[in-house]
């Protein structure tokens, strides 16, 4: 498998739709701090390669409806592929022949595989967790998807600078834009039901941000109507409309934008703390402002 | 979990609501509800903004969003 990185420029510009565009984070952040983009190139192709294997997992544990490059498949065939992602990563990171690569702290690429334990951690705790209250939601966000970003950004400036205070500016830049990434991926669930569209595709809308805001907010009698109705969804399409409308009414749409606008803000500030290099640090600020899910 | 109390009532509560706008400090102490300068600044700068209260939908959000692949 060839994979192909290319190397941006203050002219860059970043295509929102772009499934790839958060692979360019590890080498924009070692350029921003003083490095060469291609510096992070191994770091970024084993990223990716996670981040690809993560999302087919999520999936499958989740029960969500299969992507379409795998649907055909099946499930099975499509962890056996996600492995083979995870081994494939593992293999770019220990034998990676570029001296950059070579040359990083030990204790940091360990770092790499503890952050997986992590997110393992948050991911088998959101699966059991049956009713997660919207507190221990933002504990999961940050250990799973948080921490993924995090670990992306810090890794790619490390390359680049070991100055603890910039480090650790780009982890936290890294920890805000995981956080928007997940309330992006929540909103998945909240599609149009449409005929073509299956009760399964909504498995998953329980642990969303708007369910567990909504049920933090809403009036014992509607929580009540809330939760009867989440566990009808499975089956009964009204129901998951009901669920929509009552998920609707709590104000869930403008809580979801404004933690969007926050984590988009701190990013920022984040990178800015960073004192990064001016032209790749417009492109890190293009690469935040498509999470500004208004302006799409 | 307050921030989440108060955009409840902003986008529910239409008295709370309209002291909200006239004086968010006083509309936060009668209900008992407490925020952060920081939440209270953001707060006030997002709901003067874009994000004004029943303008958009999650299923029209959810059209926009794309997050992982």
């Amino acid at each position: 498998m060839r994979l192909t990185l290319p190397h941006f420029n203050e002219d860059t510009e970043v295509d929102r739709r772009s499934p790839l565009r958060w692979a360019f984070l590890p080498g924009l952040c070692c350029q921003a701090a003083g490095g060469e983009m291609h510096w992070a190139d191994d770091l970024a192709a084993a990223w990716l390669l996670y981040y690809v294997a993560a999302h087919i997992m999520d999936t499958i544990e989740d029960q969500d409806e299969p992507d379409p490059h795998w649907s055909s498949i099946g499930s099975g065939a499509a962890l056996n592929i996600a492995s083979g992602f995870y081994f494939s990563a593992s293999v770019i990171l220990s034998q990676s022949r570029s001296p950059l690569t070579q040359s990083l702290d030990p204790t940091l690429l360990s770092e790499f595989y503890k952050r997986f334990l992590v997110m393992c951690a948050g991911q088998h705790r959101d699966l059991l967790q049956h009713d997660p209250s919207l507190d221990s939601y933002w504990t999961r966000a940050r250990e799973k998807s948080g921490a993924f970003f995090a670990l992306a950004c810090r890794l790619g400036a490390s390359l680049a600078t070991s100055e603890p205070s910039k480090l650790a500016a780009y982890q936290q830049f890294g920890e805000n834009i995981g956080i928007a990434v997940q309330l992006l991926d929540d909103l998945e669930d909240f599609k149009p039901l449409t005929e073509e569209r299956s009760l399964a595709y909504y498995r998953g809308l329980s642990r969303s941000l708007p369910v567990r805001y909504a049920l933090a907010v809403l009036p014992e009698p509607q929580c009540a109507d809330l939760r009867q109705e989440i566990e009808r969804a499975a089956r009964d399409r009204r129901a998951l409309q009901r669920v929509f409308e009552l998920v609707e009414t709590s104000g869930a749409s403008v809580f979801l934008l404004l933690q969007l606008e926050k984590y988009r803000q701190q990013a920022n500030q984040c990178l800015a703390e960073a004192h990064p290099n001016a032209a790749p640090a417009q492109v890190l600020h293009s690469l935040v402002q498509t999470l500004d899910i208004l302006s799409a | 979990m307050s921030l989440a109390q108060v955009v409840y009532h902003i986008t529910n509560n239409a008295e709370f609501a309209e002291k909200w706008r006239n004086d968010p400090e006083a509309a936060l102490k009668d209900k008992g509800f407490q925020l952060s300068r920081e939440e209270m600044n953001f707060l006030c700068a997002g709901l003067g903004g874009t994000v004004q209260s029943g303008s958009v939908r999650l299923s029209e959000l959810a059209i926009k969003a794309t997050s992982w692949m």
